[in-house]
């Protein structure tokens, strides 16, 4: 068992407000992720799981038992770095055992966890050298094979990737995800500003905003499996963040919303919304979204002028500017065809729309945009 | 510009760089040159002063100055000045650390009262530590040099400086891996601070070893006379006799330690900082 539960975090420094009113479980083996912009406090709250900040507001427990005052190396937990943080004196095979020497296990027992964790992450040929004689990618092993030996209850990574190249990223990446299946219950808790990272590793995500300035608001945006926050964002701060390209957000007005649907008037044009309207009456000022990828160029009541193309091969981006002269778009096409300057026609289908009251809380979907597309098609 | 005319121009600056550069080196190996030169005369070549070379090099002097007080004053030196680079090092360490990791009320304020006092000149304080060196009963000792030589504030704040920019993510692991603060200094942090650690040992032992008015003021027995007080005393002995290769040749035996010194630890001078080899 390896649940960490944090309740009633708040942290300030110095007056300002880092975290607010953190309420979070996670469970026993599950894999997740703190991710959100920079300042929002992801790796503060891992560090205050670790023990290496102090918690003046609230309470954390490791299976059961609160770890406020309890020192970082009794808390079963082992962390990951982001710039690795190996003893650049010492051996990788003193590196990995360095800790459970501190902890006077037997020299068996030692060289056993040693041995085990260095086939997992194939380091057997690289015991005796130091650090400085290793590439990126081997330290980082290094640094999560100094992890495992620990056999921890919960492990801590703090955007362990973001110093390596793209290639062994998306290689690494993949050694984590087995790793985690493969340590069975053991939990995990991974920080990271990478999108990819989150949505591809993740059981669930916690999804930070940074509320400097926001007295009561809470840090915690969304938590949900990464389909749930990206199909069904919360708000606008999760709506904008979740997506690469972010989501396109467009002022409206309602004109009818019931429990089916929402009428709305955007950009001078009528259009419906297939999400819940409960709560909206007619008039209500709204913001309504579109994720790029999900806007229908080519034919549609709307007009906009390309101004820039991003060409990526598989598809491009193109940048929209509406006739206002101030409402930019972003919308993902496979056509080859478009030239910067061309008026395109665009269409905002019902089931892919997103619409958010004024105080930005999401109105209800009522399905995943991508099944309703393809069914609508 | 063509290829050819910068070509030209680079190899006319580079000629003079080196021309500069040889002549410094000459300028600076001079005296050493007439030292070693001097020491290989007799006293009458010293006197008749016609030629720069000895017409047949001895080493008579140096044999005269090892027979002499010299090995006692060598070892006097030595023992001092290795006491005083141990508490130094150890001391301006641990003070630097401690200034650069601990956070406690009055922080800046000590420091800040550090750097002033690196402003006040060692005369200033000669009396009042002698003042104190006597009430302790360590006048004529060699306690009285190491004790007031223990600690140096311009090294703390090199390793204050330098432990800033200590990677704190190395200290943090050690603490996940169960390290006390005071364990993680020792096992973790000294190591990686070898560099750091042999600059200051060489240039505090150099210090110490070349030191002359402390032990001017605080040693009168001959016995217990460092290096460059004996050599003085040996100076104004022989001085009026010509006998400059006796001072020549004690002179240049007192250097060989710390040439040594040097060359041991110079690799630490040059060596790529090992801070990050274990980071990104």
């Amino acid at each position: 068992m390896s649940t960490v539960s944090l309740r009633g975090i708040n942290l300030a420094f110095n007056g300002t407000a880092i975290l607010s009113q953190v309420d979070l479980t996670i469970a026993s083996g599950e894999f997740c992720v703190f991710i959100g912009p920079s300042g929002c406090g992801k790796s503060t709250l891992l560090r205050l799981i670790a023990g290496l900040e102090t918690i003046t507001d609230g309470e954390i427990a490791i299976d059961g038992m609160r770890v406020n005052d309890v020192a970082p190396a009794a808390r079963q937990i082992a962390m990951v770095f982001q710039s690795y943080a190996l003893y650049p004196h010492m051996t990788v095979r003193e590196n990995m055992a360095f800790g459970l020497v501190r902890q006077k296990l037997p020299r068996d027992e030692i060289a056993k966890r040693v041995a085990e964790a260095s086939r997992i992450l194939q380091l057997d040929a690289l015991l005796e050298r130091k650090p400085g004689a290793l590439s990126g990618g081997q330290r980082q092993r290094v640094a999560i094979g100094r992890a495992i030996v620990k056999q921890p209850k919960v492990f801590l990574f703090d955007e362990p990737l973001s110093n390596l190249d793209a290639a062994l990223r998306g290689q690494t990446r993949i050694e984590i995800a087995r790793l985690h299946r493969d340590l069975g219950s053991a939990s995990m808790i991974y920080v990271t500003h990478d999108q990819v990272e989150a949505m591809t590793l993740a059981d669930k995500i916690v999804l930070l905003r940074p509320i400097a300035g926001n007295p009561g608001l809470p840090s915690i945006a969304q938590v949900g499996s990464p389909l749930e926050l990206y199909h069904h964002p919360a708000n606008l701060f999760a709506a904008g963040f979740i997506g690469s390209p972010g989501m396109n957000f467009l002022p409206g007005r309602t004109l009818a919303a019931d429990a089916s649907g929402i009428d709305a008037e955007v950009l001078g044009l009528p259009c419906r919304a297939l999400v819940d309207g409960s709560g909206l009456a007619a008039g209500a000022a709204v913001t309504v979204g579109i994720r790029p990828e999900h806007m229908q160029v080519g034919s549609g009541p709307w007009r906009a002028r390309v101004t820039h193309i991003e060409a990526l091969g598989e598809h491009s981006y193109l940048h929209l500017l509406m006739p206002d002269g101030s409402t930019t778009l972003q919308a993902k096409t496979q056509r080859e065809d478009v030239q910067v300057g061309q008026t395109l026609p665009f269409a905002l289908p019902p089931a892919a729309l997103h619409v958010f009251n004024a105080q930005g809380d999401a109105q209800r979907r009522h399905g995943r945009a991508a099944v309703d597309m393809e069914a609508a098609a | 510009m063509s290829p050819s005319v910068q070509g030209a121009r680079t190899s006319v600056g580079t000629m003079l760089l080196y021309a500069g550069l040889c002549g410094y080196c000459l300028l600076t190996l001079a005296p050493f040159c007439w030292a070693i030169i001097t020491s290989l005369k007799t006293t009458r070549e010293i006197a008749a002063a016609t030629a720069l070379l000895p017409a047949a090099p001895t080493l008579d002097a140096y044999r005269l100055i090892l027979h002499s007080d010299l090995a006692t004053w060598l070892r006097n030196s030595f023992s001092v000045a290795l006491a005083a680079t141990v508490l130094n090092v150890l001391f301006n360490t641990m003070a630097g650390y401690a200034l650069a990791r601990f956070r406690f009320r009055g922080r800046q304020r000590l420091f800040q009262l550090l750097m002033l006092l690196v402003m006040v000149p060692g005369q200033v304080t000669m009396i009042p530590a002698y003042m104190i060196v006597a009430q302790l009963g360590l006048i004529d000792t060699h306690l009285s040099i190491v004790l007031t030589s223990a600690v140096s504030i311009g090294y703390i704040f090199m390793m204050r400086q330098f432990f800033v920019n200590f990677p704190a993510e190395i200290e943090e692991a050690a603490i996940l891996d169960g390290c006390s603060p005071l364990l993680s200094f020792f096992k973790v942090v000294l190591p990686m601070a070898r560099p750091a650690l042999a600059t200051q040992a060489v240039f505090v032992f150099m210090g110490v070893w070349n030191e002359f008015m402390k032990p001017l003021l605080f040693i009168s027995s001959v016995d217990q006379y460092l290096l460059p007080q004996g050599l003085n005393a040996v100076a104004k002995q022989f001085a009026k006799s010509s006998s400059w290769n006796l001072i020549m040749a004690g002179s240049l035996i007192s250097v060989l330690p710390i040439l040594a010194l040097y060359i041991g630890l110079n690799r630490y001078f040059i060596s790529v900082n090992d801070q990050t080899s274990g980071s990104k």
